[in-house]
């Protein structure tokens, strides 16, 4: 029996024993740090349904992602723009029939960084594309810029007083002669203008339903 | 019908096989059994053989059909051949013609139940996952699949083994039938262990108990292992008490055998064997007996040693890691792992513990049935009736049930012990053979009150009963698939009724080329996916996966430490941990700076860390999402570290990391001569921008690793954030289904 004892204490040494140490390497192969945008980065235009657009709103704008979504009480959204000179913001949005019905005309209004850029009255249902040339120094290269709407009258839900203002598509800023600058979907972006009344604010055209 | 033909034959010829080795065994060690026991022992023993055996091809890579089927016939003529010259066995005395009778009754109607699950298309979860998932790998290779690592894979395989000869001829459900056969013979041991010891009503009682269990019924009737391991367990018992009686040293290698053979089943069954040789020498045995013991346990287990010890550089993986660093599996993991089954989840009282164990089950995944809350009756068996009897030979037959009692007691408390590691219903099954015997001896002087729990157990334990007390969830045996097991009904449907994750096989094979890995947080029912799955917990590349493609989201190396000092002149610099906390210690890249920039990293330089050294490159790979972690509790002394191969001026070192809060980190340089001199253990503590483009780094730091494939349930960490910005990620969705995603990395 003491043998016995002996040769699994001997065996249970043994093997603690032999566990393994890992030695030195030589330094991996570098790797590149930069590799392109991340979602909620600097980005100069977004469209509802672009994938990172949830980290470009700061408020009142429906969560769910598609082609365009609800704005609500006072919707906001961060953008910011690599060049801040001869910038031309645009906006597009649609009146739905549905609250056209009981609203009646509505003025949407648009804010940069707290100051009012532009209004636009929308005198029927429909889709609307506001589109303002930007002063010099109302925004500023690299710095977020707080872009706010407000609506005149809003629809209110008779059930809980939830208020809706319009259905946002895409908001952001281009350079003059460059209209895609700044836009990851180019394309999709001038298709969709295409598509949309392109119109100045205050302009006689103002509103133009398709 | 072929089909079953196929199922059958697999389970039947690996039964077969088994039970000759077992006599052959027998034999050569000149032991005598009685009729039933014989063949009962020798299945047990046999099966402890053939694994070990099929271990051994395993090896060398010769597990093949051809192989199985001429040599389980050779030895199957060799056992009949000898056992024609054997003379005919003694049969053990009767069990009372009513206890037959309600036995043989309760007997057949579950085993008619158990049959049909057993034959129907494997499901369970572990059983179409790493169980069979092994298996069938192992049959893709005839043998170990040396290049693909896990912890499921680590484990010793002893069952396995068996599935392996059944499931060359009929696949998984011939598997699931060698388990079932397991949940056959062990009743049956109890019955003839009633029988030779002189309390055979008690035996039957113990079997019925048993063998109606529901969770004992789900399990055996899966590829599973726990009916395997308990039989064996119960075996050593048995054959314990017939040595105590013969003293032959031969039956003391037979139990050292199924010692191993049983430990090689299941980690579980670590206590058979001291508990074996503790009997053995308090009982008397020699020394010759005891090393018998000894070195037939050693033989069954040193496969299995030296193929971990080998290929993992533990023995006990996936267990012991702390004790056998090895870069296969992290020591941390291990421990994560074995706290998350040692703690009832949903349990706010104690006293819900044997509620839930017996008849609600769904926070502890089954139900032993309400019978065994009588288990503390166990304890009349104790009782001395001496004085009152009067008559000798009932006094000897009292004294004998006690001395059965006390050891049934101490296995039953023995082996309950794992279930303190996982609290899963069915790591007390090794008990339950135990306190029903126990049970049964206790309650032997009032037969009616036996008769009564046996009937009771078994109808409340019918599926159909079990159903309207027992929790929604709790793992039991839901019907009796009579089409599906006669595959009346067609498989396939079948399973993907029961298991939603292979409605992307088909997808899944489609996209992944052959030899090609993917990457699960959670385990997927492998044995019917022909593709390997890295799971994130299974191993040490799992958790690199996990840790890398977590890194945007739940630690980006945001926090920078930054140790300036004097400029000196050193041959090395590490960064050393003076503290012990339960965290790990985690570093991103650690760069070496001198006069305002970063020392280049020259093929010249050696670097290292401790613990967890063959993950130091990822802290100076320059990648946000790779980052070295002592993948263990931090404790002082650990410490990561560069040497230049040469004299290098520096003055400072930064480290950009996760801030763990409870390292104390100081830097240390190598000196000329060698020795190693702390400069400053102060640190300004900083928050930094990353570069943009982390989730992109994320992707392609897990393509280096070999991995082009991501199986994401909506439930994982990053699932969302992965759907949302697959762009991003440089992902591709491929399929969907039953809230999973499929993605190729681009």
């Amino acid at each position: 029996m003491y043998w016995g004892i002996v040769l699994v204490v001997i065996a249970g040494v043994s093997t603690i024993a032999c566990g393994r140490e890992a030695g030195s390497f030589p330094p991996p192969a570098q790797l590149s740090l930069d590799l392109g945008p991340d979602p909620g980065g600097p980005r100069s235009l977004v469209r509802m349904n672009d994938p990172d657009a949830d980290a470009l709103i700061v408020r009142d704008i429906s969560p769910e992602r598609g082609e365009t979504r609800w704005a609500f009480l006072h919707p906001e959204l961060r953008l910011s723009v690599a060049d801040a000179r001869h910038l031309t913001f645009s906006a597009e949005f649609a009146i739905p029939e549905v609250t056209f019905r009981v609203t009646g005309p509505v003025t949407v209004s648009c804010f940069l960084n707290g100051r009012k850029l532009a209004a636009m009255r929308c005198g029927h249902a429909g889709d609307y594309r506001l589109e303002q040339t930007v002063p010099e120094g109302l925004v500023e290269a690299h710095k977020p810029i707080s872009v706010t709407f407000e609506a005149n009258p809003r629809w209110v839900s008779p059930e809980d007083g939830a208020q809706l203002s319009f259905l946002l598509r895409s908001v952001g800023f281009t350079h003059a002669g460059s209209p895609q600058a700044g836009s990851p979907k180019a394309d999709s972006t001038k298709a969709d203008s295409t598509k949309a009344g392109s119109t100045q604010a205050g302009s006689p055209q103002a509103g133009s339903p398709h | 019908m072929r089909e079953v033909g196929h199922i059958l034959f697999g389970a039947v010829f690996t039964t077969g096989v088994s039970i000759a080795l077992g006599l052959i065994l027998m034999r050569r060690l000149g032991l005598v059994w009685h009729r039933m026991e014989a063949a009962l022992l020798a299945f047990v023993a046999g099966s402890g053989c053939l694994s070990f055996m099929t271990a051994l091809l395993c090896l060398v890579h010769q597990a093949r059909r051809g192989v199985f089927l001429w040599g389980g016939l050779a030895v199957i003529g060799r056992a009949i051949w000898e056992e024609r010259r054997e003379p005919r066995r003694k049969p053990l005395p009767a069990v009372p013609f009513g206890w037959l009778l309600i036995l043989c009754l309760i007997f057949t109607i579950f085993f008619l139940c158990y049959f049909f699950n057993a034959m129907a298309p494997e499901t369970s979860p572990d059983g179409s996952g790493y169980h069979l998932g092994n298996v069938a790998r192992m049959w893709k290779h005839h043998g170990f699949a040396w290049d693909f690592r896990g912890m499921y894979v680590y484990l010793w395989q002893g069952m396995e083994m068996l599935f392996l000869v059944a499931f060359a001829f009929g696949g998984h459900s011939a598997a699931a039938m060698v388990h079932f056969t397991f949940l056959n013979a062990l009743p049956l041991l109890m019955v003839t262990y009633g029988r030779r010891f002189g309390f055979p009503r008690a035996g039957a009682f113990g079997a019925i108990l048993v063998y109606a269990t529901p969770v004992i019924g789900v399990d055996g009737v899966a590829a599973y292992n726990d009916l395997a391991v308990v039989t064996l367990i119960f075996a050593v018992f048995y054959l314990l008490q017939v040595w105590d009686e013969l003293k032959s040293s031969n039956i003391l290698l037979l139990i050292g055998l199924l010692c191993g053979a049983a430990l090689a089943v299941k980690y579980t069954a670590f206590l058979v064997f001291p508990l074996a040789f503790a009997f053995a020498g308090w009982r008397g045995a020699r020394l010759r007996g005891l090393v018998l013991l000894t070195a037939s346990a050693g033989v069954v287990v040193a496969p299995w040693i030296v193929r971990n010890w080998i290929w993992a550089g533990n023995p006990f993986a996936p267990f012991l890691n702390a004790w056998f660093p090895n870069p296969y599996y992290h020591a941390g993991m291990e421990k994560i792992y074995v706290d998350g089954l040692s703690h009832y989840e949903g349990i706010k009282h104690f006293w819900e513990i044997p509620l839930q164990l017996t008849m609600r089950g769904s926070l502890v995944a089954g139900v032993v049935g309400p019978a065994f809350l009588l288990a503390p009756l166990a304890l009349l068996a104790l009782r001395s009736r001496h004085g009152r009897q009067g008559c000798q030979q009932q006094a000897r037959q009292c004294q004998a049930r006690q001395r059965h009692a006390r050891w049934l007691l101490t296995a039953a408390l023995v082996f309950a012990v794992p279930a303190y590691f996982n609290t899963g219903t069915r790591f007390l099954i090794p008990a339950l053979p135990f306190v029903a015997l126990a049970m049964g001896l206790g309650l032997s002087q009032s037969p009616g009150v036996l008769w009564a729990v046996a009937l009771f157990h078994a109808a409340v334990s019918w599926p159909a009963v079990l159903s309207t007390y027992c929790d929604h969830w709790a793992w039991r045996i839901p019907s009796i698939p009579v089409n599906a097991a006669l595959r009346r009904e067609p498989e396939w449907p079948y399973i993907l009724e029961r298991v939603g994750d292979l409605n992307l096989k088909g997808r899944i094979e489609q996209a992944v080329p052959p030899g090609e890995t993917i990457f699960s947080f959670a385990g997927r029912p492998e044995a019917y996916i022909d593709r390997d799955i890295v799971v994130q917990y299974e191993s040490t590349l799992g958790n690199l996966v996990q840790d890398i493609l977590q890194a945007p989201d739940a630690h980006p190396p945001k926090h920078l430490q930054a140790f300036q000092f004097l400029p000196v002149t050193a041959r090395g610099v590490r960064v050393v941990n003076l503290a012990a906390a339960a965290n790990f210690w985690t570093v991103a890249e650690m760069r070496i700076r001198s006069q305002g920039g970063e020392l280049a990293r020259t093929p010249g330089w050696r670097v290292s860390a401790w613990p967890n050294g063959w993950e130091a490159p990822l802290a100076f790979d320059n990648s946000y999402t790779t980052r070295w972690s002592t993948w263990q509790a931090m404790s002082p002394g650990a410490r990561l570290q560069a040497e230049f191969g040469k004299s290098e001026t520096l003055d400072s070192v930064w480290l950009e990391c996760d801030p763990a809060r409870e390292a104390k980190v100081q830097v240390e340089v190598l000196t000329e001569r060698g020795r190693w001199v702390a400069i400053t253990d102060t640190a300004e503590h900083s928050t930094v921008d990353l570069p943009s483009g982390i989730r992109r780094a994320a992707s392609r730091d897990v393509k280096a690793l070999g991995i082009r494939f991501l199986w994401i349930n909506d439930s994982d960490f990053c699932a969302a954030d992965m759907k949302n910005y697959s762009k991003f990620w440089g992902i591709t969705l491929l399929a969907e289904a039953n809230g999973t995603r499929f993605y190729r990395i681009d």
